[in-house]
């Protein structure tokens, strides 16, 4: 018996031990000592009800550690204080000190060292009844040495409330302290300004002069995250009024900073004077709409795209839809051609609808901060696999392999074949689909202009280029007189239907190329396949087999169709030379004696590819590369790729081609001359005398 | 004599049960008193990609257990070395454990470092530290636990991990 108890008395013993050990382990894995510690003054012995009254919460952080400002840079967190507010009782936000640039190689972060004062006020209600003003809170904040400790504590403040007298202001030398290291408010007026290339940042600010002399040497503290790189230096240019500040734009999306509206910054000086400003955001790419041309410009791009949307019309994607749609007006009676007047409206409508609905797409991927410009809807292989088959079904249709009646697309048979406007609407909409391949002269211009502009003009330009697509045929309707213009109907229209299904498939063909360039060789397996399913599917329907068979079928398809879409997904092509930035800089930098030349294509880009077989492969452009030992980088814009995008945009471009060449360094100065750009049309000889102007000029 | 065998084989057989029992339902891992030498506890943890593991997967590979935040400077200083490591080291597998109050953050970190992650590092958003604290009882970062091919704790490294550079 008593040994039984003796055993059990063990169990108690190293049961309890256990836990005691336990506990004491568990203690020693919490850090024992915090690093900060905080105290809080306020500033007045008593309170009135109504009064509004500043407290001072002050860090105690240990040596060679360092807390967090509201923006703490590249990494950290500011320091929090949530307060169990009374009723009747509000309290402002955490004002902070003046904060450090604190290096943690290679980072820059925004921070306190020492014994930072924190300033918060705290309002009492006018019908506030307690005898005293009691608040607790938790304050948590974020301590780094070379490790990081969230740290956190309860504080509490209890001041008595009287009614009768006004406090005793109390802790006066600390509270001077605190005041002299915040911030000071200003109403100066400041703007920011992106550059084009989305790298630099511009603070225009309006500084009384007596202030400019402290103005050359200046830290700036964004309160905003993001907006400027923390470790980007900030270069000063004072005007007569406006001080400009250039500096290194941080790494938040620009639509994002835009939609800050305005944001607040502590702008340091030399003298150690901080002073909060706040500044606009300005919604615009600044330095091309500022020193642009304005209204002669915009005239001048909305006529460029009113003729690249004419010329369009020639393109061989295009050119059948719109000659079909022409030549249904031939066949009309007399009584017929009073309704031509509203297929013109519909089919103008449908066109421009749809230019404005890619205008918008476009602006809203802009806005969200996406790199693209025109041809930006080729970079996506379903789009290219959409287009290819509607291309080929259109070819089809023209071969007269099937006909389309009472349909929407009506694209050979006649307008009045009892179906309504609605049908030339959508032949508008078919007309734009299968455009979006093609790119015609002034086109590119236009739509590069357009991109750099706001949202209303970039949508005015695209509507004006629908404008151009669809004004022959809305003047064949809207003037009946010019229809004599047009052959007279006869059987050569039927032959002449056909032969406009070759310049389809030779569309749909090259599409298929581009898909195979962006996909690999797999994705024309998936290219043809679905043309011939799509074949069957047509033939069915040309044989009258049953609409549950097709109907089945054209289900299969699509869930196929669905099914092995990842095999569109994109593969990498590494060239021999590609283009990166960075790689572009280190060459210039490396090689001063020998010149570079940048090609920027895209196996979408037909121009770019006749360059490079007319031109760049030209015996005598390769010869004088080899003399003149020019090193050749090449950047490939078939895919997405933001960097070559800010590249091109760089040069004023938003699509490819685009030829740079930049010439050897002076010999004395070290400094290469401006780079040259070279025409969208290239000759060997354009090429040669660019090669070797520079050298015959310097010579 | 006969009732020691019987008394042997009952205590092998409510062993054998017991160790079944363990090694079908292990136990919840405590790892207050984790230290070098000792066994790791199984747990399991979930990927920011919603894949589902347990730590016992990866037992024949040896396995970093990384605490670490985007707000904590050293962390983010240490992280691209890490993945580098995880690179050069396809054998080892490396549970990144991420103690960032919203998923937002440990994103905004991955796009302003623009490297892709080795599939053998696995990025962990413990949001409630249930793993950070409870288990590991880390208060500090970065800390890391390195754990032998028999999940046995080889080294504990508080602050940032040399080993990452190779020092």
């Amino acid at each position: 018996m008593v040994r039984f108890r003796n055993i059990k008395g063990a169990v108690l013993t190293a049961l309890l031990t256990g836990l005691v050990m336990m506990g004491i382990s568990s203690a020693q894995a919490m850090n024992p000592l915090p690093n900060v510690t905080l105290d809080v003054f306020p500033s007045q012995s008593s309170v009135q009800p109504g009064d509004t009254f500043d407290i001072v919460i002050r860090q105690n952080i240990r040596d060679n550690w360092h807390t967090y400002w509201t923006n703490p840079g590249d990494s950290g967190e500011p320091m929090a204080i949530e307060w169990d507010i009374p009723q009747g009782v509000d309290v402002g936000p955490i004002i902070e000190p003046t904060p450090h640039r604190i290096s943690y190689d290679p980072l820059i972060n925004f921070g306190h060292k020492g014994q930072p004062l924190f300033v918060q006020s705290i309002t009492i209600s006018p019908d506030y009844e307690g005898s005293s003003l009691q608040l607790v809170g938790q304050a948590s904040w974020l301590v780094c040495d070379e490790i990081c400790i969230p740290e956190y504590q309860d504080i509490s403040l209890n001041i008595p409330v009287n009614t009768a007298t006004k406090g005793d202001v109390i802790n006066q030398a600390l509270f001077d302290e605190a005041y002299r290291n915040l911030p000071q408010s200003t109403n100066w007026q400041g703007h920011i300004q992106f550059d084009e290339d989305a790298k630099t940042i511009a603070l225009n600010i309006d500084i009384p002069a007596d202030y400019h002399n402290q103005m050359t040497d200046v830290t700036i503290f964004p309160y905003d995250w993001g907006i400027i790189d923390p470790q980007s230096d900030v270069m000063a240019d004072i005007g007569d009024k406006t001080v400009t500040f250039t500096a290194t734009k941080g790494n938040r999306d620009m639509a994002d900073i835009i939609a800050l509206g305005t944001t607040d910054i502590v702008l340091q000086t030399n003298g150690g004077d901080a002073f909060i400003i706040t500044l606009d955001v300005s919604p615009v790419a600044t330095q091309t709409s500022s020193t642009g041309t304005g209204i002669g410009e915009f005239i001048a791009m909305a006529l460029a795209a009113i003729l690249g949307g004419l010329i369009l019309n020639l393109m061989p994607c295009v050119f059948p839809i719109l000659s079909m749609k022409a030549l249904s007006l031939v066949q009309l009676s007399e009584t017929e051609r009073k309704q031509a007047v509203k297929h013109g409206m519909a089919y103008s409508a449908g066109v421009i609808l749809s230019f404005a609905f890619v205008a918008l797409v476009l602006i809203i991927l802009k806005a969200a901060g996406a790199s693209i410009g025109w041809g930006f809807q080729l970079q996506n292989p379903y789009v290219v696999v959409v287009l290819i088959v509607t291309l080929f079904i259109i070819a089809m249709n023209l071969f007269g392999f099937f006909e389309i009646r009472g349909q929407f697309a009506g694209i050979g048979t006649k307008l009045t074949d009892g179906h309504s406007p609605k049908s030339s609407f959508f032949t508008g909409v078919l007309a734009t689909l299968v455009a979006t391949p093609c790119s015609a002269p002034f086109m590119a211009s236009a739509i590069g202009y357009a991109l750099t502009q706001s949202a209303f003009v970039a949508l005015f330009i695209f509507i004006m280029l629908g404008v151009g697509l669809a004004l022959p045929f809305f003047i064949l309707t809207i003037i009946p007189s010019t229809q004599k213009l047009l052959p007279k109907p006869g059987a050569w229209m039927e032959t002449f239907r056909q032969f406009l299904g070759f310049p389809m498939m030779a569309s749909a063909v090259w599409l298929l190329w581009v898909l195979q360039q962006q996909s690999g060789d797999v994705a024309i397996l998936y290219g043809l396949g679905l043309c011939l399913i799509m074949t069957l599917i047509l033939w069915l329907w040309k044989r009258n087999i049953g609409h549950n068979v097709i109907a089945g079928l054209s289900v299969v398809t699509l869930i196929l169709a669905v099914w092995y879409a990842p095999l569109l997904h994109k593969t990498t092509h590494i060239n021999h030379i590609v283009f990166t930035q960075e790689t572009l800089n280190q060459t210039l930098l490396d090689n001063p004696d020998r010149p570079v030349f940048v090609n920027m294509t895209a196996s979408w880009c037909i121009t770019c590819l006749v360059n490079e077989r007319t031109s760049l492969s030209a015996s005598s452009v390769k010869d004088a590369m080899m003399d003149r030992n020019v090193i050749y980088i090449k950047g490939d814009w078939t895919n997405q790729n933001p960097e070559i995008t800010k590249y091109l945009e760089s040069f004023g471009r938003n699509g490819v081609p685009l030829y740079i060449y930049y010439d050897v360094a002076d010999k004395d100065t070290g400094i290469r001359p401006q780079p040259i750009m070279l025409p969208q049309i290239l000759t060997p000889n354009i090429v040669t005398n660019t090669l070797y102007r520079q050298t015959t000029e310097g010579e | 004599m006969k009732k020691y065998i019987i008394i042997a084989i009952g205590v092998c057989v409510i062993w054998a049960i017991g160790m079944t029992y363990r090694t079908m339902f292990p136990p919840k891992a405590d790892f207050l008193l984790l230290e070098q030498g000792q066994i790791v506890g199984d747990f399991s943890f979930e990927t920011i990609d919603g894949d589902a593991y347990a730590l016992s997967d990866f037992n024949g590979h040896r396995v970093a257990v990384h605490f670490w935040a985007s707000w904590c400077p050293p962390c983010i200083v240490e992280f691209p070395h890490m993945i580098e490591y995880a690179r050069n080291h396809p054998d080892i597998r490396i549970i990144a454990v991420s103690s960032d109050r919203t998923r937002d953050a440990m994103d905004r970190f991955f796009s302003r470092l623009d490297m892709k992650m080795p599939s053998n590092m696995m990025m962990v958003h413990d949001q409630n530290n249930h793993i950070t604290q409870t288990l590991f009882s880390v208060f500090q970062l970065p800390e890391t636990f390195m754990l032998s091919k028999d999940g046995v704790l080889d080294n504990h490294i508080k602050g940032p991990a040399l080993l990452w550079t190779g020092n």
